[in-house]
């Protein structure tokens, strides 16, 4: 194979009469096992991922109700123009996906940072409370939405009971059914069970900050929160804006939490696009509109995804 | 030499491949109403021999414009001798109405030889509906189904159902059934009957019984007793006359009576709504009232679900439920009595008790009608209707089980029976139905919070409902 292989022709040699013999030698020496090892992987992502993709884009186009499918008719962007500019609830559920994973996000890094460098340290347990912590983590978002549901309950949760007694609220309040509570419950429940995830995350990138900086930086007089502001926040800036992309894609698309514990509600406080999507498609059975939903949804996540990591790969450049 | 390729010939050939697979998936056979003629004929579909595909088949990522064919009405042709496996998808709500439908199975299979039920069970009515929908969407729904009367005019329309009034009119129990318990089975007056009913979820009105006789009241008859009742049970800070449901879609059924039962035609056949009447909206502000400003309802009722409600109520927290003859033995079991159950109040018009029935469903690909036919029938005959009627706690749909003395003797089929006449559904066949249904629970929900006025909120709707 090695004899068969010619140089490749570099720009301003002569290529008139080897430039021929030369591309087919080096189509020639591509073997096709490195292909065929990729292939099944590659057909099984175009399987999985590109053809429900290519045909929620399609159904985009039609009104179609799963419960009328045969009288599917095409409507070109028809689904897409009523969204944009005709669906008042759409428009809502956009401005309150922003505001939830907003207050999310910044709720769970807010708690994950502290708990990470808390982890980090060096005490009794170490290992045990490192696990135990994941426990929010691995409990199925539709238990935790109804643990958080029944603590709350208006009538007979214990957070209600706790807090009387307490003496912070004087009757049970109505948590579940008021515009802002609601909200702030569904974002506790979502930042309790998210934030073990950035937590592990990060005391992984901060096990990766060599003790030497630090070493350093205490020889040089500098104190903890300089040692923290100086040396460890910069050192975690990739790890913090991965995860937070990640994060602003999963709470996008996320629907479990907010669905089960308020269905949206009261009223549309608690609609997000997601959980808009998802009403359109299992409870109205609209598909085709509901699928344009999704795919503005994804377009934008897509797009917003693209340039935050580019912004990402020069924060890191400049942090080099 | 070995076998070589260039990354131009594998990208060609993946894109092949690839498009080889996409061109696969989307030929896949649409909906099994593109084949009328197997269900046309259906002594013939019995027959194992494959059928050429209708040329109506449509490609299932095309869905395509196609308005449904007529209907043709089946021959009735005898069961063949060889043994039968017809697939049957139902829900159960609990492990006992499980157990009603898997006895009734065991009870058809002993009956006969030739038969055989392969059922399977889904969690919810929700789950069923959606799977045999989409199921039926790819042309693989099953033979037959347990359903909902609510789902029949959609399934009519997109031409997945058996049309059975031919076997219906051979039945000889055909005229056991109550009428209006047939005209939910056809849903409009014009169409045949489209599954046969066994039994129905009837709503009605618990009352404390005990609050009631410390308070000197009577329970209700009109819903201005019903709103006078309520305030005089109320005793604060944590009793309340009336359980009011905002949190899910059945709020539409529990506010539904009033609308009806004041005259509002939510909407007719003929496309027509009053839905943004003054009694309309005048029937919501008294309702809502309760909530806002009487307070004779419950703080939480914008978000309370069915779970929440059963949960107050059997807590001592509220006098009034509006629910269902199927949850009588839950009640009764936690309150004994302390409670009893009258009809659905009058409103100024009539009295209005929404039902919705439950039955067997037989679908167009089924390749045995006849098979099909026989254990619908058994599902819907006196014995298995009579086992639905008591073991679920349920409405009758045969005369000759509304006949039981459990109907006089035990006071929550007496209160579920005695509004018989009654008995009507709401207008869930409209094509809008479900938009309007999901768009009422968070219209009501800012009515309820006083973010938007009850006219505001029947503009919206009434434009939902008339939307073409």
């Amino acid at each position: 194979m090695i004899a068969d292989r010619a140089p490749a022709a570099r720009p301003g040699a002569s290529v008139s009469m080897t430039a021929a013999p030369v591309r087919r030698a080096r189509r020639r020496r591509i073997p096709m096992l490195p292909y065929l090892l990729v292939a099944p992987a590659v057909i099984l992502m175009i399987v999985i991922a590109l053809y429900p993709t290519i045909y929620a884009v399609q159904l985009s186009l039609y009104d179609v109700n799963l419960a009328r499918y045969n009288r599917a008719r095409f409507v070109g962007l028809d689904n897409y123009w009523k969204l944009l500019f005709d669906d008042q609830v759409f428009r809502v559920s956009v401005l309150q996906t922003l505001r939830w994973v907003g207050v999310v996000i910044v709720g769970q890094l807010g708690l994950a940072l502290p708990v990470a460098l808390f982890l980090n340290m060096k005490f009794t347990f170490r290992g045990f409370i490192r696990t135990a912590i994941l426990i929010p983590w691995v409990i199925p978002a539709a238990v935790t939405s109804l643990i958080w549901v029944f603590m709350f309950d208006a009538n007979l949760g214990v957070a209600n009971d706790i807090l009387v007694r307490l003496g912070i609220i004087e009757i049970y309040w109505t948590w579940l059914s008021d515009f802002k509570t609601a909200f702030f419950l569904v974002v506790m429940a979502a930042v309790w069970s998210g934030f073990p995830f950035m937590s592990i995350v990060l005391l992984a990138a901060l096990q990766g900050i060599p003790e030497e900086m630090y070493e350093a930086a205490k020889i040089d007089g500098a104190g903890v929160w300089a040692r923290f502001l100086h040396i460890t926040l910069p050192m975690l800036v990739p790890t913090i804006l991965l995860i937070l992309l990640l994060r602003t894609i999963w709470l996008s698309h996320s629907v479990d939490l907010v669905y089960i514990m308020t269905v949206g509600g009261p009223g549309y406080s608690n609609y997000t696009t997601a959980v808009y999507s998802f009403l359109l498609t299992t409870s109205q059975f609209e598909i085709g509109y509901a699928s344009a939903v999704a795919v503005v949804l994804a377009v934008v996540l897509l797009a917003v995804s693209t340039i935050y990591v580019r912004q990402m790969e020069r924060s890191q450049e400049y942090l080099r | 030499m070995k076998r070589a390729m260039t990354r131009r010939s594998f990208l060609v050939g993946l894109v092949g491949v690839t498009g080889a697979a996409l061109a696969t998936a989307c030929s896949q056979p649409s909906a099994p109403a593109a084949k009328p003629a197997d269900a046309a004929k259906p002594a013939e579909a019995a027959k194992p021999a494959a059928q050429p595909a209708a040329p109506a088949a449509q490609p299932a990522a095309s869905p395509a414009a196609a308005a449904p064919p007529a209907t043709p009405q089946p021959q009735i042709a005898p069961v063949s001798n060889r043994p039968i496996t017809l697939t049957y998808w139902f829900w159960a709500d609990d492990a006992d109405q499980a157990k009603i439908i898997t006895d009734g199975i065991d009870r058809f299979h002993k009956s006969q030889d030739k038969i055989q039920i392969k059922p399977d069970q889904l969690p919810t009515v929700a789950d069923t509906q959606k799977k045999v929908l989409s199921s039926a969407a790819v042309g693989q729904a099953p033979d037959m189904s347990h359903g909902n009367s609510n789902w029949l005019q959609d399934m009519h329309d997109s031409d997945i159902l058996l049309p059975i009034q031919d076997y219906f009119d051979k039945w000889e129990r055909k005229n056991d059934f109550y009428p209006n318990v047939l005209d939910m089975a056809r849903v409009k007056p014009s169409q045949p009957i489209l599954f046969v009913p066994n039994h129905l979820i009837v709503n009605y009105l618990y009352v404390r019984l005990d609050w009631l006789k410390e308070a000197n009241l009577q329970p209700p008859d009109t819903f201005e007793d019903m709103i006078k009742v309520a305030k005089g049970l109320t005793k604060g800070p944590d009793r309340f006359g009336f359980g009011l449901r905002g949190g899910d879609v059945q709020a539409i059924s529990m506010l539904g009576h009033w609308y009806v039962g004041n005259g509002v035609n939510i909407i007719n056949e003929k496309d027509e709504s009053d839905f943004d009447s003054k009694a309309a909206i005048e029937t919501t502000e008294q309702y809502a009232a309760m909530y806002t400003k009487d307070k004779s309802a419950q703080p939480s009722a914008p978000a309370d679900r069915f779970p929440q409600l059963f949960a107050q109520f059997q807590g001592g927290k509220l006098a009034m439920l509006q629910h269902g003859l199927h949850s009588w033995k839950v009640q009764d079991a936690a309150l004994g009595d302390k409670i009893t159950a009258v009809s659905i109040p009058k409103g100024k018009v009539r009295r209005a008790v929404f039902s919705s029935s439950e039955g067997t469903l037989i679908y167009k690909g089924t390749k045995n009608p006849e098979a099909a036919w026989e254990f619908a029938k058994f599902m819907g005959d006196e014995q298995q209707a009579k086992e639905f009627v008591i073991r679920r706690g349920a409405g009758p749909t045969l005369k000759s089980v509304g006949a039981d003395p459990i109907f006089k003797d035990n006071r929550f089929y007496k209160a579920a029976m005695d509004s018989q006449a009654d008995w009507t559904a709401l207008p869930e066949w409209h094509r809008n139905w479900l938009k309007f249904r999901d768009t009422f629970v968070p219209l009501f929900q800012q009515v309820l919070k006083e973010e938007i006025t009850a006219t505001k909120m029947h503009e919206d709707l009434a434009k939902i409902l008339r939307a073409k």
